[in-house]
C-alpha cells in the first residue's frame, strides 16, 4: 500500500487551498478595506497572485501566512498609497482595560462588532483583525505585518482598549442615551 | 500587576491555542496565583472571545468561491500601471509621439544599466517581478536599501520628501548594484529612481543639467549627483520629471543647474 506523502512535499490542490483560507482572508480583508466589494476583490486577487507566484513557495508550512501577507501587501499597495503610513511607537502606553464589566458587550451584535473594528486605527486594525481571526499566533502576525513582535503586542494593546471604548459609544448611541455634563466642580451627575 | 503581563496577555488568543506556547507558561502561572490578574484575564477573554466569534460570523459573499475558483474577470486592485486609464493614456501618449516625431532621444541612447533598470520595471508592471519591500514610507526603503548595502540617495529630492512609496527592488549585475524605489505623486502619477553608484559605470551621463531620453512608455532623467548617477523614469512624459528635477537640482546643486533644468 502506497503511505500519503508527507503533507510538505505534496502538490497544492487550488481548490483546497481556496476552501481552507478564503472565508477568513475576505474576513480580513473586510476589515481592512471596510466594503465588502473590495474585499472580495482583494481575496480574489490574493488567490490570483497565488496561481501566479504561488508555486515559487516550496514550504507548504507557510502557505497560510503568504496568502495573508500577500493580501495585506494588496492592501497597502492598492488603498494606502494615498496616505503616509502610520508608524506608531507605543512604549509606556496603559495596557489597562476600560473599567466596564465584560456583561455589557453580552448584547451587542456582529455587525456592531465589526463596524466599531472597522473604525479602530488602521495601525491597530490590521493585527486586532488577524488576532480575532485566530488564525495566527502573535509571532506569526508579526511576519506577516513585518513589524517586531514587541510591536505586535502593544498595537494589539492597544487595539483592544479603543475597541472596547468604541463598542461602548456604539452602545450608548444605539440606547440614546444622553450623556450628563459635569458640573464644573461637581463630579459627574 | 505589571504592564508587561498584560502585554503579553494581549496575545494571548481566546480559544486556547496559545495555550502551549512556553512564552506565556510564567504569565499563566502567575495569574493563578493573583486573584485580580486571573480576574483580568478572564475579562479579557471573554471579551476576546466574544469578538472573535462575531467576526468568523461574517458572512463571505456566496459566489466568492466560485469566482476565485473560475477564474472569474477580477476587477484587479492594481497600482498605477494597472488603471485601464492609465494604460490607455500611456498607449495614447506613445501613439501620438511617435507620429509628430517628438523623441527627444531613443532607447538605442541608453546605456546598459538603463535599459536594465527598465527592464526591471517593466517586470514588475507585467507582475513577472515584484519588490523586495513594499512600504509606503520612503525612510523604511531607505534604511532597508542601507542594510543591505544598496546604493541610495543620502537625501531624497524635496520634491519626492513626504511623497507615499510603493515599494523597493534591488538590482545587481557583473559586480554593479542599483536600487529602484518607486514613488506614488498622486493622481495616479508614479515616478521611479534609481540609484547607482557613479564609480565604475561603464556610460555614466555627463556632468550637468539632467538629460532627458524615452524608451518605449518610458520616459527618464539621467543625472549624476555626487558619486551617484541617478534616473527617474516615469511613464506619464516628461513634465512630473521636470516637476520634480527643478526642485532637487535647485537645492542639492546650488550652482546654475537648476535653471538649466528648468529651461
Amino acid at each position: 500500500m502506497n503511505e500519503p506523502l508527507p503533507s510538505a512535499v505534496r502538490p497544492i490542490d487550488f481548490n483546497d487551498l481556496v476552501d481552507r483560507h478564503y472565508t477568513a482572508l475576505f474576513r480580513f480583508a473586510l476589515s481592512l478595506a471596510k466594503n465588502g466589494s473590495d474585499a472580495a476583490d482583494l481575496t480574489q486577487q490574493t488567490f490570483y497572485l497565488w496561481a501566479a507566484k504561488g508555486h515559487q513557495l516550496r514550504d507548504l508550512a507557510k502557505v497560510k501566512s503568504w496568502l495573508f501577507t500577500t493580501l495585506y501587501r494588496e492592501y497597502l499597495s492598492t488603498y494606502r498609497h494615498s496616505t503616509k503610513f502610520p508608524h506608531v511607537e507605543l512604549d509606556g502606553v496603559s495596557h489597562e482595560m476600560p473599567g466596564v464589566a465584560p456583561s455589557i458587550f453580552n448584547d451587542i451584535d456582529g455587525t456592531t462588532v465589526v463596524a466599531a473594528l472597522a473604525r479602530v486605527d488602521e495601525v491597530f486594525r490590521a493585527p486586532l483583525s488577524l488576532f480575532y481571526l485566530e488564525e495566527h499566533s502573535y509571532q506569526e502576525i508579526a511576519g506577516i505585518l513585518e513589524i517586531p513582535i514587541g510591536t505586535v503586542m502593544s498595537r494589539l494593546s492597544r487595539g483592544k482598549a479603543q475597541l472596547r471604548q468604541l463598542l461602548l459609544d456604539a452602545k450608548a448611541d444605539a440606547e440614546g442615551k444622553i450623556l450628563p455634563m459635569r458640573a464644573a466642580g461637581k463630579g459627574a451627575a | 500587576m505589571s504592564d508587561e503581563v498584560r502585554l503579553l496577555f494581549s496575545a494571548y488568543r481566546p480559544s486556547g491555542q496559545d495555550a502551549d506556547d512556553p512564552t506565556f507558561a510564567d504569565a499563566i502561572e502567575a495569574a493563578k496565583n493573583d486573584p485580580e490578574l486571573a480576574q483580568w484575564l478572564a475579562e479579557q477573554q471573554a471579551f476576546d472571545g466574544a469578538v472573535a466569534g462575531h467576526l468568523r460570523s461574517v458572512e463571505v459573499p456566496p459566489d466568492l468561491r466560485a469566482r476565485i475558483l473560475a477564474g472569474a474577470k477580477v476587477s484587479r486592485l492594481r497600482p498605477w500601471w494597472a488603471l485601464p486609464r492609465t494604460r490607455a493614456l500611456a498607449a495614447a501618449l506613445v501613439v501620438l509621439a511617435a507620429i509628430a516625431g517628438l523623441w527627444l532621444g531613443n532607447a538605442d541612447g541608453l546605456a546598459d544599466w538603463q535599459k536594465r533598470g527598465l527592464a526591471v520595471l517593466d517586470g514588475i508592471k507585467a507582475n513577472r517581478e515584484s519588490f523586495d519591500l513594499e512600504d509606503h514610507d520612503a525612510a523604511a526603503l531607505t534604511a532597508w536599501l542601507r542594510r543591505h548595502a544598496f546604493p541610495h540617495m543620502a537625501a531624497l529630492p524635496p520634491a519626492l520628501d513626504g511623497k507615499p512609496t510603493f515599494g523597493c527592488k534591488t538590482i545587481a549585475w557583473d559586480g554593479h548594484k542599483m536600487s529602484l524605489v518607486c514613488f506614488d505623486l498622486g493622481g495616479g502619477v508614479a515616478v521611479h529612481l534609481f540609484t547607482t553608484d557613479r564609480a565604475g559605470l561603464a556610460h555614466v551621463p555627463p556632468d550637468g543639467p539632467a538629460h532627458f531620453a524615452h524608451d518605449g512608455a518610458w520616459t527618464v532623467a539621467m543625472w549624476n549627483e555626487g558619486d551617484k548617477t541617478l534616473m527617474l523614469a516615469t511613464d506619464k512624459g516628461e513634465a512630473p520629471l521636470r516637476r520634480v528635477l527643478q526642485i532637487a537640482v535647485r537645492t542639492t546643486a546650488p550652482n546654475g543647474l537648476a535653471l538649466a533644468v528648468v529651461r
